[in-house]
């Protein structure tokens, strides 16, 4: 049997033809007596094509073959290798041509020469393309990266997806048999954890290097305390000696100019504030940025004016009031101000709490601690009154009773999971029903059509993209090229991807990968001509640009590359559709 | 799961190469003759220089 040629999809013994020398042809070709290439022009054509159903229908695919195509491919050490000799080449000749710069045709003094070039910037510009190749060469290199990403970002989607429903699931059944201490004290993290923690995409205001900033001192900041996750910035003006009686907290993505403003208002002030000590920390809070107001000598009029500087110069950089508007005086969107909490405070509280309950006061007790000391920040004084109200405003008698209707997302390693529970949840038919859900459900928010009204059984008929059997994948290769231009490719591929899901019992993510290579496969089967291949192209580009999952990952490269040329990326992509047999099998 | 790691064709890659190339050198070039132009006025400055300075004795 030619690998090369069939691809088995499935064991369905049922025949597909009623065409008995077709059967045997079939056989004898999975027998590997020949291939499918060489019965052409030995058989009548009409024979071939029965043979083809044939296959088709025990789940085979057969491929377009094609010398020529396989001679041009190459491996990746290959392609490195042929990059590197170009980049090599380029400069070396580089380096020729800037030792015979000088050469002008008349002799000229080296120290002439070298001052025209320090004049024309000559050695730096020739130093910035030099590092112009190696990023431009570098990047042709990634093009074969591209790829493996794509597949990744599926597969690690998926992955994620399900180990948190299963450490949900396992939580869930924990959190039963709590202690009411254990479950206040479970309650005081997901309130915090919802009141102050976000996942905000990035922006183009966003720096990726904000960190290397927030941790520098310069001329305005003294000092930077990198402590507990947070750069404390220091003004020079300021000092630590003086207790902070306000704060202004702010709602911003990170960006550099936002830090330049924060450190002349804090330095004019005599004030401090902090910053999150990475980069990606900012999107994970609603409160990134704390000014702790602590100048004694400002009066209410320079506070006023304080405020109304913050509003003003961090306006550009607010992403929205998530978080805000509970706590103190939320004076503008993204940006709240109010008083620093007190050592009476925190003790204030915890009486109250004692009010409640003696478990809730101990609960409180450890989560307003650090060190053994009293100490806790004004969002977790906020999460304990939250509490203490629900108490209070709902009559409520048990822990148990506090609503946790948001998504519990407590650490539970794979480890734990996969020594308890992983094989008897995995086993458990409920389980599955809820996973087959979920892949289906996944499939849907990342393929957003509306399945009901979509539906159109004629077409569906018509494309011959009813699988014949429940175990089928869908089959399109009954398609015209003319019909297969007529016809919104993406939707087809959508349609074709629900039915294939919904024909299934069971979903895996291997099936799901490999029915999206086989409906390219087959629709790249129709490319008899260049001009076709073409056309196929442009329309694989589409089905792409379309797809949320690639569309996202294509704009996070364009970002990270900052504009580089990404396109000849997406053309290599674009290009696999006239690929032979399971090189098909590339973008996902 | 069958997924086999996708090649470049030799072609697509030598047009790549190819482009690359081309829009580096016009960067080269564009510095070079920068250079030149520079070099070449001054070389022609002082030779004047020196044509008036010997005049001028």
């Amino acid at each position: 049997m030619d690998n090369q040629n069939f691809h088995q999809k499935s064991n369905n013994e049922n025949s597909g033809t009623s065409f008995p020398k077709a059967v045997q042809y079939a056989n004898e070709i999975l027998e590997g007596k020949y291939t499918f290439d060489s019965l052409k022009g030995q058989v009548p054509d009409s024979w071939i094509d029965a043979v083809q159903t044939e296959l088709e229908s025990r789940g085979y695919l057969v491929l377009p073959e094609n010398k020529n195509l396989e001679n041009n491919n190459m491996s990746p050490e290959k392609i490195s290798q042929q990059i590197d000799q170009a980049r090599q080449e380029f400069i070396n000749e580089t380096d020729k041509l800037v030792e015979g710069v000088g050469n002008v045709g008349v002799e000229v003094s080296p120290e002439v020469v070298e001052q025209v070039k320090q004049e024309t910037n000559f050695e730096q510009d020739i130093l910035e393309l030099k590092n112009e190749v190696e990023t431009k060469f570098t990047n042709l290199e990634h093009i074969e990266q591209v790829n493996d990403k794509i597949k990744q970002e599926l597969l690690s989607k998926v992955d994620t997806t399900f180990t948190t429903q299963v450490a949900r699931d396992l939580q869930r059944s924990n959190i039963e048999s709590y202690t009411g201490k254990q479950f206040y004290t479970l309650a005081l993290n997901e309130y915090y954890k919802y009141l102050r923690t976000a996942d905000y995409p990035r922006d183009l205001r966003f720096d990726f290097d904000i960190d290397t900033v927030t941790v520098e001192p310069n001329q305005l900041i003294k000092r930077v305390a990198d402590e507990n996750g947070w750069h404390y910035r220091m003004a020079q003006t300021s000092t630590s000696a003086n207790k902070a009686y306000a704060r202004i907290s702010l709602n911003v993505v990170g960006n550099k100019k936002l830090v330049e403003s924060l450190d002349k208002i804090a330095y004019r002030y005599g004030i401090y504030y902090k910053t999150p000590d990475h980069s990606d920390r900012w999107d994970e809070r609603t409160d990134p940025i704390t000014i702790y107001i602590n100048n004694p000598n400002l009066t209410p009029e320079f506070i006023e004016q304080l405020k109304q500087e913050i509003v003003h110069e961090t306006a550009p950089y607010i992403r929205d009031n998530q978080g805000f508007g509970i706590y103190g005086d939320n004076i503008a969107t993204g940006v709240e101000y109010g008083p620093e909490n007190s050592l009476e405070d925190i003790q204030k509280i915890k009486q109250e709490a004692k009010g409640i309950s003696e478990e809730l006061y101990e609960a409180v007790n450890e989560y307003l601690m650090k060190d053994g000391k009293e100490k806790g920040s004004v969002g977790q004084i906020m999460t304990v009154k939250k509490i203490i109200n629900m108490f209070l405003n709902n009559k409520l008698t048990n822990s148990k009773e506090l609503e946790i209707d948001y998504p519990l997302d407590i650490e539970i390693s794979k480890k734990e999971i996969n020594s308890q529970t992983l094989e008897q949840i995995e086993n458990d038919p409920e389980f599955q029903r809820m996973y087959e859900q979920m892949v289906l459900d996944q499939y849907k928010k990342d393929f957003p059509i509306d399945f009901e009204s979509t539906y159109e059984p004629e077409l569906d008929e018509e494309l011959n993209l009813v699988p014949k059997n429940k175990n089928d994948t869908p089959i399109l290769a009954s398609m015209s090229i003319t019909q297969f231009k007529n016809t919104d490719v993406f939707e087809l591929k959508q349609k074709a991807f629900e039915k294939y899901i919904l024909s299934k019992e069971q979903y895996n993510l291997d099936d799901m990968v490999e029915s999206f290579n086989d409906i390219y496969i087959r629709f790249s089967r129709h490319a008899s001509t260049d001009h076709d291949k073409k056309e196929i192209e442009k329309m694989a580009e589409k089905i792409l640009m379309n797809d949320p999952s690639f569309k996202s990952f294509y704009d996070e490269s364009m970002n990270a590359n900052k504009g580089q040329e990404l396109q000849g990326q997406i053309d290599a992509i674009g290009r696999f559709i006239d690929r032979k047999g399971k090189k098909t099998l590339g973008v996902f | 799961m069958q997924i086999t790691k996708k090649y470049m064709k030799q072609q697509q890659l030598q047009q790549k190469i190819k482009e690359t190339v081309s829009v580096l050198s016009e960067k080269r070039s564009a510095i070079i003759k920068n250079f030149r132009k520079k070099l070449e006025e001054r070389v022609t400055s002082d030779l004047r220089n020196n044509i008036n300075n010997s005049h001028n004795q």
